[in-house]
C-alpha cells in the first residue's frame, strides 16, 4: 500500500512579548516551530496502518522553508520511507486552494490508497487544505477521523467521524481517499534514536513548487480566492488565549505577563461571589453559551 | 616459668603430618584457582564490552580497600550487623595471620635458621590474641545465625546455604577451640591461661573424665576435622557467597574511583547498533563484576527510597535478578563454547525485560544504594541503561514522559512556557545580562525551576537580591539560557541530553565568567560534574556555598533573631553526589534563635524527596509517595520549619505538607530564611 | 441572476433545531438586512412539524428542505452535489453554516465544487463597503481579517460560541417552504465513495477526556467525599466528563487516565468547569487550550481566578447542589 501524508512545520505564536504594536507585538522569542500536532497525528495513523500491512511505503510532503524540513524529518524519525520538501520562503503567501494545488503535484501520477492530513494547522485553523486537496486529486474525503480500519481487501476503510459532544458517526469509504484526523485518534509514537539517527542524513527529495508542471502560478495572488487584509489583537469578547493591553508600557506588560504569563486583563474575567441567584444566573449563561441548556 | 611457654607444633600428630597439610592445603589452593578461573570466564565472556582493569589513582583504590575492606566502615554503619561482620572478618585475619606466623616458624625460622620464636611473652601475646580472635569470630557467627533465623529481618533471606555457611564457618573455629582445649588438658598446661578459649574448654573436657588415650584419640580425630573444614572452607570460595572474599575487595578496588554523582554518556552514537542494555551482555564487564560483589546484604533496600516507600524497585532484588540472568546467560555461554558453537546472543527467554518496568521507573537516583553499599555497587547506573534501552531503542515509556521530552526540546524548559518567559522571574528587577563581549565575576544560571516555577522563582528573586546585596559581581544569561538536561538524561534520552548540553556547552564557553552560581542542586551537578564529559569545564558553586562565604567574610550581616526549631532536609545531590552538607548548617546556626535538629535520615544519608529521576513529571508509581514519606519522617522531631537548598524538595515538602494535612510546619529554602534574618 | 440573499444552512436533530442554527438565523438576518437581500435557509432531512413558524420567527423568509430517504444521515457527496447544485442556480450573495461537524466538513466540500471563497471559524462577518471575516488563528491568539476576492457568491463557517440567540427579537412572520424531492438513484451496497453507516452515542461517563467538550475537573478544594459526589451528580447533568488533578489521581479518587495536567493529558474542551482547583502551574498546562473556563473555589486568591472566563467564590458544598437543584426544576419544573 502506499499512503501518502501532508505535514505542516507551523511557526506558532506561544506568547507576545514584542513591543512593535504594528507587529501585535509579537517579538523574535515568542515564535516556535513545530509539527502541527494534528499532522503528527496524521504521520502516526499512516505508521499505524503500515504496522499493521506490510509493504506499505509511507510518503510525506510538505511545502515550506528550511523549517519545513525538521519537521519531515521528525516525520522520517517517527518511521516514514520518503521525503518530498516543496521548497519556498513565500508559502504564508498561498491561499489554500493554491497550496493544495502545489501539494497534488507530485503525486498526480502514483497510484497511492490513503491520504492523510491533519484536520487543520495551529497557525491558520483554516482546515482547508484537505478538501481542496480532495478535489483537486478527484477522491472521496472525510474529515475529523477519529478511528480508521482498512478491510483485508484494502479497498475500503470503516472509520469514525468526530460529531459533537463526543459523538460519532460511522461511515464506509473506497479506497483511494483522503482523511483528516483530529484529535483523539491515537497518540504519536515517540521516535526512536536509530530513527533519528537515520533521519538526520536521509535524503529528502527537493522541488521547486514552480517546476512542478503547474498550468497556473500558485503564487499569482490574482487568483487567490481570499485575502487576509489584517491580525489585530482579538476583541475582548471571545477568545481563548491571553491578550496583551497595549496601552501598558512594555515593563508593566511584563509584570502583567509575569506569572505564567497567561493572565487574562482584569475586565474579561468575571468574578463572582456566593451563590446567590445573580451568580447562579451567571453561571447558568455560560453554559447556555456553550450548547448546555436546562430545559 | 616463661620459658615454659610454647607449643610443640604438630603435637600429637607427627611432623609427617606436615607433607599431608600442604598437599592438601595444595589441592585446596588448586580447586581455589579452579573455581576462580571458572568464575573469570563468567566475569570477561559474558559482557561485549571488556574495558581493560584500571589501575589509576591506585593510591586512592588501596585507601578505599583499607577503609571500608579492612576497617569495615560503611559495613559498621548499622551497629549490629556490622560489628557481627567485623567480627568475623578480623578474626579471620588475625587466625589466618596466626597460622601463617606457624607456616613461618616450621618453614623458614626452624629449618634455616633453627629459631623458634613462638614461646615466652611472644607466644603469650601471639596466643591470647589468637584466642580472643577466635572467640570474637565465633561471637560473630552466632550473632549471624541469630539474625538471620531468628530475628529474620526482611532483607535477608533464610536460604539453606547461608545457614550452611555459617555453620561450617562455626565448625572451623569451635573444632580450633576444641583442639586446643583437648591438648592444654592432655598436658596440664594449667599456665595457658592465656590461650582463654582453649584453657576453659580444657576445663570442660577434664570435667569429663575421658582417659588419656581418649584424649589423644579425640584430639587426632578433631585435627582431621578442622583441616578439613577449613580447607574446604577455602576451597569453596568461588562456588558460594563466599567468593565476595574475593570480589568484594576487587569491586572496592575497581570503583574506588567512580563518581556517584555522574551517569557515563553514551559516546558516538553513529557507530552504535544499540543503545542501552535490553539483555545482560550489553552490561559493561564493571557492571557485571557488580553483580558478583554482591552478599545480599540488603543495606542498599533499606536505605532506596522507592522500596522504603512500598515501590516496586529494591535494588537488592533488582541485583539478583540481573546476577541471575547473567550466571544463566554465562553458563549458556560456556556450552556454546565448548561445543564450537558461535556465540548467539538472545533476549530473556520468556520475552520479557531483564527488570519490570515498573521497577525501572520507580528509582529517583538519589544515590543511597551506592552511598550504603560496603563494596561500592551502584544499582542506578544499571537502571540508566535500562531505562536508555526503552527510550532509545524500544521507544516505551509513559505517555507523559514523551511529552515531556518534546515539550523540552521543542520550549528549551521544563515547563513549555518558552524563551520568551524566561526572564519573568525577575520580577522586573534590574538585572545584568552577560552578553558574548562582557565580563563577570560570577554567572548566575537560574534553572527552570528558578525560572518559570510560581514558589520557585520568588527564591530565585531573593537570591539575586542578596547577590545585589552584597555588592558581587554577578550577570545572568537572560532567554540565552535552556534546561541543563538533567532531567532528560535521568530519564533516559542520552542523545536529546547530548543535544542541549551541547548547546548549552557552546554558549558558555563563548561568554566570559570566573564561575557559575547555581540555585539549583541538579543543574549544580549537571554543570560541574557531567558537563566536563562533553567539553564544558567550568567553576561551578552552588548559593549554600557562596551563601556560607558570605556570611564568614562578613559581607552579610545577620541582624535578626529567629526563634524557630528547624529540620534541614539535605539535598542528593548536594549532600550525597557532591558532599555539600556542612555549609547549609553554618548558615542556619548563624542565624541566632535557631534550634537545628536532625532527623535519622541526614547529611550523606538523606532520605530523598522523590522528585529526580524524572518523577517531577511522571506519574506516581504504586505505594506510597516518597515526600509524604519523608515529610512523615521530618514532622516526628517536631521542627516548626522544614528547610532545604532545593527547588525540588521545596516543592514536593510542600506538596507533602499539603496532603498530609500536617499542622504548624512550613516550608522554607534557606534563602528565604536568611532574607527574613537580615 | 445574482442576489444579494443571505443563505444559512440548517441542522436539525429529533424533530427540532439545533441551537447553534437559531443563532445563524438570526446572524443571518441582521446580515441580509445590511446587504440589502433576503435571509433563506436550507436544510436537509424530514419537514418539522411547525418549521415555518420557527425559521419564520428568525426572520427567513424562504427554506428550502431537501428531503429524501438517502439524507437521512450524512452523505457528504450527495449532500455536496445537491446544495451546490441549488447555489449555483439561486445565486445568493453570502452563504453561511455554523462550524459544526457538519458545516465544517459540508462548506468547504460546496464552495470547492463552486470554485466560490470560503473562510471557516468565523467569530465576527462585519459588512462596511466590503464583507469582511474575522477569524482566530495562532490558537486564538489573533484575528484575521480576511476579505473575500471573488464577485460570486462567498461562504463561511460561524464558531457556534457565537451564534447567540437574540431573544428580543421574535418576528412574527411564517416562512415559505420549499420542499425538494431530488432524484437520486438507488444507491447499492459499496457503490457510494463515502456512506454513513450509524450513530455512536458518546457517554460522558467513558469517554476519553481527550474527546469530551464539557470537562469537569476537580481538585483538592472539593473536601469531603460528599462534595466529590455532588460534583459527580452535577457533571451527570451537564454530560460533562469527570477530571482530576493529580493530587486527586496520587489519592486514588480517579483513576489516571483522567489526569489533567502536564504530567496527565492536555485537554481542549469547549468548556471546562474547575470545581476546588488552585491552578497550579503544573495543572494549568492542561487546560490552557480549553475554549471557556469556570472555576469555582473558596479561596479568593487562589490563582486560577487570573485565567478563567467566569470566576466563582464560593463553597462548593453548597453552590453545587443548589446549581443541582436549579437544573432539576427547570428539566422537570413543578416536580419535586
Amino acid at each position: 500500500m502506499k499512503i501518502i501524508v501532508y505535514v505542516k512545520q507551523v511557526k506558532y505564536v506561544y506568547a507576545q512579548t514584542g513591543f512593535d504594536p504594528k507587529q501585535n507585538f509579537i517579538g523574535p522569542d515568542d515564535i516556535i516551530h513545530l509539527l502541527n500536532p494534528f499532522d503528527e497525528m496524521a504521520v502516526e495513523e499512516a505508521l499505524r496502518v503500515k504496522d499493521k500491512h506490510p509493504n506499505t511505503e509511507v510518503l510525506v510532503i510538505s511545502l515550506g522553508d528550511q523549517f519545513a524540513e525538521e519537521g519531515l524529518r521528525r516525520c522520517l524519525a517517527m518511521g516514514a520511507d520518503r521525503a518530498i520538501h516543496l521548497y519556498t520562503e513565500e508559502d504564508e503567501r498561498l491561499d489554500s486552494k493554491a497550496k493544495a494545488a502545489v501539494l497534488a503535484q507530485p503525486i498526480r501520477n502514483l497510484r497511492f490508497d490513503l491520504i492523510f492530513c491533519g484536520k487543520e494547522s495551529i497557525d491558520d485553523q483554516r482546515g482547508l487544505v484537505g478538501p481542496y486537496l480532495a478535489e483537486a486529486l478527484k477522491i472521496p474525503f472525510v474529515s475529523r477521523v477519529v478511528k480508521l480500519e482498512i478491510d483485508e481487501s484494502r479497498s475500503k476503510t470503516f472509520l469514525h467521524r468526530a460529531l459533537e459532544r463526543g459523538n460519532r458517526e460511522t461511515m464506509e469509504t473506497s479506497l483511494p481517499a483522503l482523511f483528516t484526523v483530529e484529535k483523539g485518534i491515537n497518540v504519536p509514537r515517540y521516535p526512536t534514536l536509530p530513527g533519528r539517527l537515520m533521519a538526520e542524513t536521509q535524503r529528502i527529495e527537493r522541488f521547486d513548487p514552480k517546476d512542478l508542471g503547474l498550468s497556473i502560478d500558485p503564487f499569482d495572488s490574482g487568483s487567490y480566492l481570499t485575502e487576509t487584509i489584517r491580525l489585530s489583537p482579538p476583541k475582548p469578547k471571545k477568545r481563548a488565549g491571553a491578550a496583551v493591553d497595549a496601552k501598558l508600557s512594555a515593563t508593566d506588560r511584563l509584570k502583567s505577563l509575569m506569572k505564567g504569563g497567561d493572565s487574562k486583563k482584569k475586565e474579561d474575567t468575571k468574578i463572582f461571589e456566593g451563590s446567590s441567584d445573580k451568580v447562579l444566573n451567571e453561571f447558568e449563561r455560560v453554559l447556555k453559551e456553550n450548547g448546555i441548556t436546562f430545559e | 616459668m616463661q620459658g615454659v611457654w610454647t607449643r610443640e607444633i604438630f603435637w600429637n600428630l607427627g611432623s609427617d603430618k606436615k607433607i599431608v597439610v600442604y598437599l592438601l592445603a595444595f589441592m585446596a589452593m588448586v580447586i581455589l584457582a579452579y573455581g576462580l578461573y571458572r568464575r573469570y570466564f563468567l566475569w570477561r565472556k559474558v559482557s561485549r564490552t571488556q574495558e581493560p582493569i584500571s589501575f589509576n589513582q591506585w593510591g586512592k583504590r588501596i585507601g578505599a580497600i583499607f577503609i571500608d575492606g579492612l576497617l569495615q566502615r560503611r559495613v559498621l554503619r548499622e551497629y549490629y550487623p556490622g560489628a557481627m561482620h567485623a567480627f568475623i572478618l578480623w578474626g579471620f585475619i588475625v587466625l589466618f595471620l596466626g597460622t601463617l606466623t606457624v607456616a613461618i616458624q616450621e618453614d623458614f625460622t626452624v629449618p634455616f635458621m633453627g629459631t623458634v620464636f613462638l614461646k615466652g611473652l611472644f607466644y603469650f601475646c601471639y596466643k591470647l590474641i589468637l584466642n580472643v580472635a577466635g572467640l570474637l569470630a565465633v561471637i560473630g557467627v552466632l550473632m549471624a545465625l541469630i539474625r538471620r533465623y531468628g530475628v529474620r529481618p526482611e532483607r535477608l533471606s533464610q536460604s539453606f546455604e547461608n545457614g550452611i555457611i555459617l555453620l561450617w564457618i562455626l565448625i572451623v573455629l569451635v573444632t580450633g577451640f576444641i583442639l586446643e582445649g583437648l591438648r592444654i588438658d592432655h598436658l596440664r598446661n594449667d599456665w595457658e591461661v592465656f590461650s582463654i578459649g582453649g584453657w576453659v574448654l580444657s576445663k570442660v573436657i577434664s570435667a569429663l573424665s575421658l582417659d588419656p588415650g581418649s584424649i589423644l584419640l579425640l584430639h587426632r580425630g578433631f585435627w582431621w576435622v578442622h583441616l578439613f573444614a577449613a580447607l574446604g572452607l577455602i576451597a569453596s570460595i568461588p562456588f558460594s557467597r563466599l567468593i565476595h572474599l574475593v570480589t568484594s575487595p576487587a569491586n572496592v578496588f575497581n570503583r574506588a574511583t567512580t563518581s556517584q554523582a555522574t551517569l557515563l554518556p553514551i559516546k558516538r552514537f553513529e557507530i552504535s547498533q544499540s543503545f542501552g542494555v535490553s539483555e545482560v551482555s550489553d552490561f559493561s564487564g564493571s557492571q557485571i563484576f557488580d553483580l558478583d560483589a554482591c552478599t545480599q546484604c540488603g543495606r542498599c533496600q533499606d536505605n532506596c527510597p522507592a522500596h522504603l516507600s512500598g515501590k516496586p524497585l529494591s535494588p537488592k532484588k533488582a541485583i539478583e535478578a540481573l546476577k541471575a540472568e547473567w550466571l544463566e546467560r554465562g553458563n549458556s555461554l560456556r556450552k556454546q563454547e565448548r561445543s564450537g558453537a558461535r556465540r548467539s546472543e538472545g533476549a530473556k527467554s520468556n520475552g520479557q525485560g531483564l527488570l519490570e518496568e515498573e521497577v525501572i521507573w520507580s528509582c529517583t537516583f538519589c544515590m543511597a544504594c551506592f552511598e550504603s553499599c560496603p563494596v561500592y555497587i551502584s544499582c542506578f547506573d544499571k537502571i540508566i541503561d535500562l531505562r536508555r534501552n526503552h527510550v532509545l531503542m524500544k521507544s516505551q515509556f509513559f505517555p507523559e514522559i514523551a511529552a515531556f521530552f518534546k515539550t523540552v526540546e521543542t520550549f528549551g524548559d521544563t515547563y513549555g512556557k518558552g524563551r520568551a518567559y524566561r526572564e519573568n522571574w525577575t520580577g522586573g528587577m534590574d538585572m545584568p545580562k552577560l552578553l558574548p563581549g562582557s565580563q563577570t565575576d560570577l554567572l548566575f544560571w537560574v534553572g527552570c525551576q528558578g525560572a518559570y516555577h510560581d514558589r520557585s522563582s520568588l527564591i530565585a528573586s531573593s537570591l539575586a537580591g542578596v547577590l545585589k546585596q552584597a555588592g558581587l559581581d554577578f550577570a545572568i544569561l537572560g532567554k540565552e539560557e535552556n534546561c541543563c538536561g538533567d532531567p532528560v538524561r535521568r530519564i533516559g534520552d542520552e542523545y536529546l541530553f547530548q543535544k542541549i548540553a551541547k548547546r548549552n556547552i557552546g554558549l558558555l564557553r563563548g561568554l566570559h565568567f570566573k564561575r557559575i552560581l547555581t540555585y539549583c542542586p541538579h543543574c549544580f551537578n549537571m554543570l560541574k560534574n557531567e558537563y566536563p564529559q562533553l567539553g564544558g569545564d567550568f567553576k561551578v558553586v552552588h548559593y549554600t556555598e557562596l551563601l556560607g562565604d558570605l556570611i564568614r567574610g562578613g559581607n552579610l550581616k545577620i541582624q535578626r533573631e529567629m526563634e524557630r526549631k528547624v529540620a534541614y532536609h539535605d539535598p542528593c545531590y548536594l549532600a550525597r553526589a557532591n558532599n555539600i552538607h556542612e555549609v547549609p548548617r553554618e548558615i542556619l546556626r548563624s542565624i541566632p534563635g535557631i534550634a537545628l535538629l536532625e532527623s535519622h535520615h541526614s547529611k550523606r544519608q538523606t532520605f530523598c524527596c522523590g522528585a529526580g529521576g524524572g518523577h517531577m513529571w511522571m506519574r506516581e508509581i504504586r505505594g506510597k509517595k516518597i515526600n509524604e514519606v519523608r515529610v512523615k519522617e521530618l514532622s516526628e522531631i517536631q521542627p516548626d520549619i522544614i528547610a532545604t537548598s532545593c527547588p525540588y524538595c521545596l516543592v514536593m515538602f510542600e506538596d507533602g505538607v499539603k496532603s498530609l494535612g500536617v499542622e504548624g510546619i512550613r516550608c522554607l529554602d534557606l534563602i528565604e530564611m536568611i532574607r527574613e534574618a537580615l | 441572476m445574482a442576489t444579494r440573499d443571505v443563505w444559512v444552512l440548517l441542522e436539525a436533530e429529533d424533530k427540532k433545531i439545533k441551537t447553534p442554527s437559531l443563532g445563524l438565523m438570526d446572524e443571518g438576518e441582521r446580515l441580509s438586512t445590511r446587504l440589502g437581500g433576503r435571509l433563506q435557509a436550507v436544510m436537509f432531512g424530514e419537514r418539522i412539524d411547525g418549521i415555518e413558524q420557527t425559521v419564520g420567527h428568525h426572520g427567513v423568509d424562504h427554506l428550502h428542505i431537501f428531503h429524501h430517504e438517502s439524507l437521512r444521515q450524512y452523505a457528504p457527496d450527495l449532500y455536496a452535489e445537491l446544495l451546490a447544485g441549488l447555489l449555483s442556480n439561486k445565486e445568493p450573495h453570502l452563504f453561511l453554516g455554523a462550524a459544526t461537524s457538519l458545516g465544517a466538513d459540508l462548506i468547504p466540500r460546496v464552495a470547492s465544487r463552486l470554485g466560490a471563497p470560503v473562510v471557516t471559524q468565523c467569530v465576527e462577518i462585519n459588512f462596511e463597503n466590503e464583507l469582511e471575516f474575522i477569524k482566530p488563528v495562532q490558537n486564538g491568539r489573533l484575528h484575521a481579517t480576511l476579505r473575500c476576492k471573488t464577485s460570486g457568491i462567498k461562504m463561511a463557517t460561524i464558531n457556534p460560541n457565537v451564534l447567540f440567540v437574540l431573544e428580543e427579537k421574535k418576528r412574527a412572520k411564517m416562512a415559505t417552504v420549499t420542499e425538494i424531492k431530488p432524484e437520486i438513484p438507488e444507491i447499492r451496497e459499496g457503490q457510494a465513495a463515502v456512506r454513513a453507516t450509524g450513530f455512536l452515542k458518546a457517554d460522558h461517563r467513558t469517554i476519553d477526556i481527550n474527546e469530551a467538550e464539557v470537562i469537569v475537573a476537580v481538585g483538592r478544594g472539593v473536601g469531603i467525599s460528599e462534595n466529590f459526589k455532588k460534583v459527580e451528580e452535577f457533571a451527570d447533568r451537564i454530560e460533562g466528563a469527570i477530571a482530576g488533578t493529580r493530587p486527586m489521581v496520587d489519592m486514588g479518587l480517579l483513576p489516571f487516565e483522567r489526569q489533567i495536567g502536564q504530567t496527565g493529558k492536555i485537554v481542549s474542551p469547549k468548556l471546562v468547569v474547575l470545581c476546588g482547583i488552585s491552578g497550579a502551574m503544573e495543572f494549568s498546562k492542561g487546560i490552557e487550550t480549553a475554549e471557556t473556563k469556570i472555576a469555582i473555589n473558596i479561596d479568593r486568591q487562589a490563582p486560577i481566578f487570573k485565567s478563567v472566563d467566569l470566576g466563582i467564590v464560593s463553597d462548593l458544598s453548597t453552590f453545587i447542589p443548589q446549581m443541582i437543584r436549579r437544573i432539576d426544576q427547570k428539566r422537570q419544573p413543578g416536580e419535586k
